[in-house]
């Protein structure tokens, strides 16, 4: 029953904040008007709803316009940090039978691993989503080098390439979620 | 660069990796890496500047923002070494010891990480001994 409640509010929230919210503050200014100046003067008639109304309708193009900005613009990074990752773990499959990728891979991950991170961390000081913990990212940046010596390291790898992607999308998810109820 | 904390009876010392260490600091130890790159070992750190630093100020403080290509050999042998080689106890490193990178909250949580698991590999040591 709860949760019943909870999504439709989810659903009809935006709507309720954009039109009935409005509506309710431009009836309740109109009542004010029509005792303030009268019911049949111009005030009351023309200027003040016609006012209100400009002002509300520009209010709720900026709230929509930046809203659906958030959105997009999370929406095409968390895209390319998915990407990214994919690309990360498909050079790690190709490359770890090889000795001397070996030598290098720790220098070859903090290199990656940074510009994702800081990719991440700007993302969060627009949007205020956090799409990967430091925590996910302190493990892509060891656990390979423990993998890589391991036999069935393609195998650990692949786990860990889809731990980091779920808990990618179940971060826009949330993201998603709390974005409705703005 | 020094500076008295809050409180003013206990000395800090603030420890700035890229202006009093090294502008890229790299590998584990000093005997593995290429010549020439001898000097920016996490070693080579925790020998010359981090332990010295602990054992004379009540609190220490490491600032590794400025360079963003730490790899773990380095953060593991620096932080987790103080404690793996027995020079500090647990409890010392973590009253004394704080640290901090703007940019990549990772290396901090890396940092406390090697930190916890080198403590709770110097803590099952003492366990055993005591058995």
């Amino acid at each position: 029953m709860l949760n019943n409640i909870n999504a439709h509010v989810r659903r009809y929230y935006l709507s309720f904040r954009l039109i009935l919210i409005p509506f309710i503050g431009v009836y309740a200014i109109f009542l004010i008007a029509s005792k303030t100046f009268g019911e049949q003067s111009i005030w009351t008639q023309a200027l003040i709803p016609a006012l209100i109304t400009a002002a509300i309708s520009w209010r709720n193009s900026v709230v929509l316009e930046n809203r659906s900005f958030v959105m997009s613009e999370n929406s095409r990074a968390k895209e390319y940090i998915t990407q990214s990752i994919d690309d990360l773990f498909n050079e790690l499959d190709n490359k770890l039978h090889d000795r001397n990728f070996l030598k290098n891979l720790e220098q070859y991950l903090a290199d990656k691993v940074t510009l994702l991170e800081l990719r991440i961390e700007h993302i969060k000081k627009r949007t205020t989503v956090q799409l990967l913990a430091p925590s996910t990212l302190m493990k892509l940046r060891e656990l390979p080098i423990d993998m890589a010596n391991k036999d069935n390291y393609q195998s650990l790898l692949n786990n860990l390439r889809f731990e980091i992607l779920e808990e990618l999308e179940k971060s826009y998810s949330k993201f998603f979620d709390e974005e409705n109820l703005k | 660069m020094e500076y008295q904390g809050r409180d003013m009876t206990q000395k800090q010392k603030k420890i700035v990796i890229v202006r009093d260490f090294s502008v890229k600091p790299y590998g584990r130890y000093t005997s593995e890496v290429a010549p020439g790159e001898e000097d920016t070992t996490g070693e080579n750190f925790r020998k010359t500047i981090l332990a010295p630093a602990l054992k004379e100020y009540a609190k220490v403080h490491v600032d590794l923002t400025g360079y963003n290509r730490y790899g773990p050999s380095f953060i593991d042998e620096a932080f987790g070494g103080l404690i793996s080689s027995k020079e500090f106890s647990p409890d010392e490193v973590y009253g004394k010891l704080t640290y901090q990178h703007d940019l990549l909250p990772s290396i901090v949580a890396l940092i406390k990480d090697r930190i916890d698991t080198a403590a709770s590999y110097y803590n099952e040591d003492n366990s055993a001994q005591q058995h």
